[in-house]
Parts: structure tokens; sequence; C-alpha cells
């Protein structure tokens, strides 16, 4: 039973009835075969002595009063109201034959064939005859106790059969009629069954999918009170939308509708929709699906406004942040100008206290100047105003060395060794300030995170469409399960209290939005304690660039 | 040896038995029944005796006056005709006795001249098993028409014919609305009932009243006593001329003057003279024209002086002159049919017969899904004890003999 259970419950209803059907129609065939048709067939073959019996009755009369034309009117109409009489004839001992209804000379064989003895009244054999083969039955006919004749009626062995035959005929028309009927229904009604099923599975899909939009049917359609049985043109719900109305939904209605609560709910005492419980059990799941799925569109719609709401908030957060940023970086600058100017002794040598002091002003100064550019970035980035100009360029020339220059008192300070393995050859489309960055905060990360007197490892590959960079260090790394939360928002993998207050956890952030920015992607290798290792994948060049630019001019700007 | 002997046993077996064996059936389909070099054998079943006989002896004599003639002038393809007619007067059970002997023992080729409808209703199924054809039957019973039977040829027009005329004319010429029947309680008389029922019935009138009587009895006090209170303008009657002689008579003598009608069957001749005086104005419908015609119309000119060469004691009547009209009919089918005679031939050839003129201003026609020659009905009224032909206009005067209860005659001489 495999394969029956491998079908499809549409098709298993299918089967099972075919088979019950034929089932049927086989018995069917059986009994009307060999119970109906010889039972039926013996009950004909007996009408033959019924008929001979009632000739017998009434001819009793006409051979005493010797009326041969009515003996004969008798027997004629016998025969031409049963169908299936060969022949009918009455006889004497005397005479012969008296009367015949044949329209040929009487064949005199005929008399032998079934000789009624003197002791028997009734008699019936099958015997051939000129007429084929024929159920002949010899019936005496009696005045008081003397035998004053015989009817002998023939009925054809031929015609019974012949009927017979028509009769297997028309049952076994009705029973294909029957099968073709029971198959078609079959089909039907298990169409009827796995319809709603069917639908329900679509349904499912879309609400995989997301589509709060679909609305299951299945059988009949439920409907908005409005356009269903009220009949009114004006509903206070239909402005609304969909069904069900206002009245089923979570939220209030608004102050014009509750004007009208009452008057509804007069007028939707014969609404579908409170009609949930009514009809079969589909048309009940496919009410509660509906409203299911209305329930999940609402929420939707609240989380959407919700949504809407928060990113008005973030980005006139991220406007203020902007504007504080913008209005940091002016006096940080100075500030940290007037620092590096009284350490580098312009205006006078520095006790070693003083130096000491100045050097912790400098290094904090540094640190918020970095913070309000990562700020900057990520207002950028948050109100979709950074700006993106993807060229032609040689990354080692015009990216990765000057990135290192940038960073150069951070890595002398670290102590850390960079080498720098990028392939003079990898030519990439990219943003240069925007990639500038990204290297500047990996190799920034790595000075700050890294092993004192580490090594930072600088790789570049170009892969045919795309390249590969990557920003090695033997820093401790982090776990493999955190390594995603590597690029959230604000996301610092705290190692101690110390590494806490290096950044702003928006650093790895930006440079996801950058390198997603060119169609890239980035994301973090490496085994904790020993190495990490941040890749970049960025395409070779950007859709609708300047492809046209030649490899003259970049030489040019090398 | 074996086989001889075998041979021998199943030869003996066939001609003992004399069953339809394939020997047989080549023999049959050589020699037709009732054809021979020098005759074509024909059968009747008609009343020649009892109260139907003068319908019987006159159709009768009326065809063979002509039959006769045709032998005397060589028959038809060399072949002369005989008829072999057995009386049943006018008793189904005889008839049907008569025919199968006509069948088995005398081997007729065919079928002809029957008189009366229950005679000629109880013979059709034997006519369809034999396939043999029957021509010109003196009934104008409907089932004989329809449904369309291959082998029953019916010349004269039917009684739904018979009775429609004489309905359409009462009614839309007189205006007349009260109409009774007075039919034979068998398929004649259920034949002429529905034939006038349907007839009013266009009209959207149906029989005031009806009464029945016994077929070969004359007890007719029962159905008058159902028909006189209704007050009928016109009577309709559907039987024998004697019980519908009886009838007019009694209907006189109890002062009830309606205008009677009878249909042809009732053997106008017979009746004008069993009711004498009484017979005034009665309306008889017949389907042949006046034999007295005869210098208007050749067929009575033909059918009176051969009757009177043959049958010198017979006076032409109309149901002689439709025996005669089919012993015409007869011998036309015949010489159509060619000297190979069968009997699908014989039908096949009277289907053939279109337009063709009997010599009585009325064309005969057949074909393959029509077997009813002749479509006209006459009016002929009883003046002066002699049926006389109306014009459908004359026919207006009826009524005040109606009313008025005149023994005279007023319907003139067309």
């Amino acid at each position: 039973m495999h394969w029956f259970k491998r079908l499809k419950v549409k098709q298993q209803i299918a089967v099972s009835t075919v088979l019950v059907v034929l089932f049927i129609a086989t018995v069917s065939w059986l009994s009307i075969q060999y119970v109906v048709l010889p039972n039926l067939s013996n009950e004909i073959t007996k009408r033959g002595g019924i008929v001979a019996k009632s000739i017998a009755r009434r001819a009793q009369q006409y051979l005493t009063a010797d009326d041969r034309s009515n003996l004969l009117d008798m027997i004629f109409t016998e025969k031409w109201t049963q169908p299936y009489l060969a022949y009918v004839f009455i006889s004497n001992e005397v005479d012969g034959v008296i009367a015949h209804t044949l329209l040929q000379p009487f064949p005199q064989s005929l008399l032998g064939v079934n000789l009624l003895p003197a002791d028997q009244i009734q008699q019936t054999r099958l015997v051939k005859t000129c007429f084929g083969d024929v159920y002949d039955t010899a019936m005496a006919i009696h005045e008081e106790s003397h035998r004053i004749g015989t009817v002998r009626v023939g009925l054809s062995k031929v015609l019974v059969d012949e009927t017979m035959g028509r009769l297997l005929h028309i049952l076994l028309a009705l029973l294909a009629l029957i099968i073709s009927i029971g198959v078609v229904l079959t089909n039907w009604f298990s169409r009827q069954i796995t319809r709603p099923i069917l639908q329900l599975s679509d349904l499912t899909r879309d609400l995989i999918s997301c589509n709060f939009q679909a609305c299951a049917h299945l059988g009949k359609r439920v409907e908005c009170w409005l356009t269903k049985d009220c009949n009114q043109t004006i509903c206070p719900a239909h402005e609304r939308g969909r069904p069900p109305c206002w009245l089923l939904d979570t939220r209030p209605p608004d102050r014009a509708e509750a004007g009208l609560f009452s008057r509804k709910l007069e007028e939707c005492s014969r609404c579908q929709v409170y009609k949930e419980n009514v009809g079969d059990e589909i048309e009940q799941l496919a009410a509660a699906f509906c409203h299911m799925i209305h329930r999940l569109d609402l929420y939707q719609e609240e989380l959407k406004l919700t949504n809407e709401e928060l990113r008005k908030l973030n980005r006139n957060y991220m406007k203020m942040l902007r504007f504080v940023s913008h209005e940091l970086k002016t006096p940080i600058a100075n500030s940290s100008m007037s620092a590096q100017a009284l350490l580098q002794s312009i205006f006078g040598e520095l006790t070693p206290p003083q130096e000491r002091m100045v050097k912790l002003i400098y290094s904090n100064l540094s640190s918020s100047m970095e913070m309000v550019r990562n700020y900057l970035d990520l207002s950028r980035i948050e109100t979709g105003e950074l700006l993106f100009q993807p060229r032609r360029l040689h990354l080692a020339s015009e990216v990765v060395a000057p990135a290192l220059n940038h960073l150069i008192t951070l890595i002398d300070s670290s102590r850390i060794r960079v080498e720098d393995q990028t392939d003079e050859g990898v030519i990439l489309e990219v943003d240069k300030e925007l990639l500038q960055v990204v290297y500047g905060n990996l190799i920034g990360n790595a000075c700050k995170y890294g092993r004192e007197g580490g090594v930072i490892r600088l790789q570049a590959k170009d892969q045919g469409v795309s390249c590969r960079l990557e920003v090695w260090n033997d820093g401790p790394g982090v776990a493999r399960e955190k390594m995603g939360q590597l690029f959230q928002k604000f996301s610092r993998i705290q190692q101690s209290q110390k590494e806490a207050a290096k950044g702003t956890g928006l650093g790895l952030f930006i440079s996801r939005k950058i390198v997603e920015l060119h169609g890239g992607k980035i994301w973090a290798e490496g085994v904790e304690g020993e190495w990490i290792n941040f890749v970049i994948e960025l395409p070779k060049s950007q859709e609708g660039s300047r492809e046209n630019e030649s490899e003259e001019d970049l030489d040019h700007r090398r | 040896m074996k086989s001889r002997l075998l041979c021998l046993g199943l030869l003996l077996f066939c001609l003992g038995t004399g069953c339809s064996g394939a020997a047989k059936e080549e023999v049959a389909v050589v020699q037709v029944p009732g054809v021979s070099a020098d005759e074509i054998r024909l059968g009747s079943s008609l009343a020649l005796s009892g109260h139907a006989s003068f319908l019987g002896t006159q159709t009768l004599h009326g065809a063979l006056s002509y039959i006769r003639a045709i032998n005397e002038t060589g028959g038809v393809h060399g072949r002369s005709i005989k008829v072999i007619a057995y009386d049943d007067g006018y008793d189904p059970p005889r008839c049907l006795e008569n025919t199968q002997k006509l069948i088995v023992e005398d081997k007729v080729f065919g079928l002809f001249c029957y008189v009366g409808t229950p005679t000629s209703v109880k013979i059709m199924p034997l006519v369809q098993e034999a396939r043999l054809p029957l021509v010109g039957l003196f009934t104008g019973a409907q089932v004989l028409r329809n449904p369309f039977q291959r082998y029953i040829i019916n010349i004269r027009a039917s009684y739904y014919q018979e009775t429609g005329a004489v309905v359409k004319e009462l009614v839309e010429s007189l205006g007349l609305e009260k109409f009774a029947v007075f039919y034979q309680y068998d398929d004649y008389g259920f034949d002429g009932l529905t034939g006038t029922q349907i007839a009013l019935k266009k009209y959207g009138l149906t029989p005031v009243a009806t009464g029945s009587y016994r077929r070969g009895s004359v007890e007719v006090e029962q159905a008058l006593e159902q028909i006189l209170p209704s007050g009928a303008e016109v009577v309709i009657m559907i039987g024998t001329h004697d019980s519908c002689a009886k009838f007019i008579q009694m209907a006189r003598t109890r002062g009830f003057h309606p205008i009677f009608h009878c249909v042809s069957f009732v053997g106008g001749d017979e009746l004008a003279k069993k009711l004498g005086g009484d017979g005034e104005g009665v309306i008889v419908t017949q389907v042949v024209p006046p034999p007295t015609e005869t210098l208007l119309l050749d067929a009575a000119e033909e059918y009176t002086k051969l009757l009177s060469q043959y049958y010198p004691e017979d006076r032409p009547t109309y149901v002689g002159f439709e025996g005669y009209l089919n012993a015409r009919v007869m011998v036309e089918g015949l010489r159509r049919a060619g000297p190979a005679l069968t009997r699908e031939g014989f039908i096949d050839a009277i289907e053939t017969i279109e337009n063709y003129s009997l010599g009585i201003a009325n064309p005969l026609t057949f074909n393959s899904q029509d077997h009813q020659g002749l479509e006209k009905v006459y009016f002929t009224q009883i003046c002066g004890g002699n049926l006389e032909l109306v014009t459908k206009p004359s026919l207006k005067e009826t009524r005040e003999v109606g009313k008025s209860g005149l023994k005279e005659c007023i319907g003139s001489k067309d």
C-alpha cells in the first residue's frame, strides 16, 4: 500500500471510489449474469405454461361448441400479445390439429415432439423443431374428466435468448452509466474536498511571503455585510477597506464611526462576518483564516506606522548628532593643534610632568576627533547622504599607502609592524575616500586591539571579477560566535574595560555600510587568542561607472 | 454407404416435415404464392350473409364485374385473375379464420376487397406477418392508415375525413353547434366517434350526447334515450344500415328531427330503401361519386355496363362502385408490377401510381409513405327514396327539413 500513500489526497479519494465502484459493478454484473438473467429466463419459460393453461381453460367451451373461428381468434390473439411465442396450436385425437397460428401448412412432425402422456396434464420440454429450439408446453383440455384436446404452446428459445441478451446489454449499459457517473461524481467530490486544502496551502505560501492581501474563500467567500446581505449603499465601515469590518478590529473606531456604532450593530445582525460559525467546517476554516490574516495585516500596518515614527525620530537624532559633531570638530581640531604645538616646544620647553599631561590631552583630543568623524559618517549613512563617487584606481598606491600614512603616528605609538603585501597590479573601481576610511578603521582597530609589538599584514588579490582584500593581525581576535556581532552598530566586543574605552563601536559598522555601498561583502575570520583577519570582497567595477577611463589616465594619476 | 444413407435420410426428413428448410426457401423465392403461369389467385373475406351482406355482395359484384371483363380480354400479362371469396358474416373471428385459410391453404397472392372495420382490424397482424398485399378495404378506419403500413393499400377516404367534412360543412355553413354521435360499439364506431370529436375540437365543440349499440344487433333504444334529451341539432351516425334506419325511424316517431348523417359504410342505397319516407333529408357522405352519373363519369358508365352484363339482377350502388374501383386499382397494380410478379414488386408498383385517372374526376395517387389513394368526400342526401348528390350550398336547406320534419325532398339534384 506504499504506492497508495504516495498519492495525493485527491487521487486517494478518486482511486478508493473507483475501486469501490468497480467492485460493486463486478458484483452486480456477476449477479445479473448468474442470478437475475437465469431466473428471468426461467420465469419467461414458465410463461409458456401459464399461456397454455389460460388457453386450455377458454378452449374447452369453444371445442365443445365446435366454434373453430373463436378458437382460432383466441389463440391468434394470445400469440400476438405474447412476443416470445413461436406457435400455438390445438389438437385432438380424432381430427389432429384443429387450429394453429402458423401461416404455412402445419408441419405434422410438430405433433410428435412433445407428446403428452395420458396421465399428465402439463409437460414442458426443450425441443428441436423447424422453428429452432422451442420450449414446448403441452396442456390437456378436459371436459369433465375426459380429455378433448391438447394445447401446445411453443416459446422460441432464440427470442427468449435475444430478449435476455438485450436485457443484458441494457443492464450493462446502465452499469457503465452508473460507473461513469460514479467516476465523474468522485472526481467532483474529491475536487470539492481538496480544492479548499490546496487554496489553504497557497494562502499559507502567501502568508510566508508576507502577502496579507490574500484572503481565503474556501467554499463560499466571506464577504462584507454591506455587499452581501444588507443591501445598504453606504456603510460606515466600507471606506475602511476589506472585511471583516471595523467592528471586529482591535482598534476602536474613530469618532465619526463611533456615532454610527449603534445603527451598525442593528444592521450588522445579518452580517456574514458574524456568521463565521455557520456553514460547513471548510467554510468556518476559511472564515477563521480570513480573520487571522486580517489581524496579521492590521498588526503589520501598525508596525509600519511605528517603524515610520521611529525612523523619523532616528533621522532627527542623526541630524542633531551631525550638528553637534560638526560643531565639536573645529574646537577639538584647534585644541589638538595647540596641544601639538606645546609638545613641539614651540612655546618653550615643557617640564616632564607638563609634557606627560599635554600628551594625555593630545591623545584624548585625537580619540575625540576620531569619534566625531565616525559620528559624522554614521549620520551621513543613516540619513542617506553619504557621497559615493567611484572611479578606477590602483589600490596599493591610491588607497592603502595614503591610509597607512595617515595612521603613521598611531602605528608608531603602538609599536606594531605593518607588512604591506598589497599587489601593485590590483585596480578597482571604488570611492577612494570611503575605502580609505575602511582601511583606516581596520588598521586603526588592529593597532588598538592588536598585540603590542605585533604584526599587521595587508593583502589584496585580483580574483577576476572581484578582489579579495585582507587586513590580518596577530591580535587576540574574538570568539567565532561573536564575529557576527562585530559589524553591528555600537557593537564592541569587550575583552576588557580598558579596550572598551578605545572606540565608539561604529568603525566596523561604517566599514560594512561602505563595502555594501560598493556591492561587496565584509566578514571576519580568525582563531580566538591567536589571530584575526578581516576580509573584504569587492567587485572590480561598479555598474554604470566610468568604464572608458583609460589605463594611461590611471598611470598618469599614479 | 453410410453417407449415402445419411443424405437420403436428410432428404426424407426435409420432405416429410414440410418445414421451411433451406431447399424450401429457395423454392419459395422462385415460386410466388398464388401466381402461376396463367393465373393470379386473390383472396377475399367479406360479409356475404347476415345484416351486412348487402355491403359484401355489392363490393364483390362490383369488383368481379371488372375482373371478369379483364379475364375475358386476356387477363393481366397473360394471367387470369381468380378471386377466392369467403363469407365472414361481418364477424372478425370468421374473417381471421378465412384469411388464414386463404394464406395457408389457398396460397393466395394477395388479399382484396375486405369489408368492415372490426374484420379488417382483426387480420392486420396476420397481413404484417405474412407480408402480403391487402388492397381495397371497405372501411375508413384510421388504424389502417396511421401508422403507415406497407402492405395495406387504402383507396377510399377515411372516416376521419368523412366526419371532418360533414362537421366542417354543418358548423361553417349552417352554424350548428349541438352534435350528437350514435355509434356501433366496436372499432368502427369508436373510429367514427374519435373522428367526430377531433373535427368538433377544431371549433371548440364536443358532442352534446353519445349513444351506442352492440354490433350485429338493432337494439338502439337506449342510445336514443341518451341522445334525445340533449336536443342535438345533428346526429352523426356510425353504424350499419339496419341499426341506423331503426334509430332514425324511432327518432322521427318521437318527434325528434335533427339532421341525420351517416358515413359511407352504412350503404346509402340500402339505407334509403329501408327508411322509405322516413329517410327524407338524411345526409350520407360517400367516398366515391354516384354510379348513376354515367354521362359524366367514364368509370360509372363502365361499371353500370359491366354490372348489367355479369350481374343483371343488380342495380348500380355506391358500394358496388367502390368495389369496382378497388378492382381497377388492383388490376392497375398488377399491370405495373410486370410479368415477374412478386408481392414486394406489386407494392412497389402500386406506389408508382400518381395522378392516375380512374374515370371519376378524382385522381388517384400513392407513394412510399402514403397508401391512401383518394381523398375526396361527396355529400348525398336521401330524396324521394333515392340518394341524390348535393352541392354544399344546397345543404343549407337541410336545416329546414330537420326543423320542420317535412317528409319531402328539397335537396336539389347536382
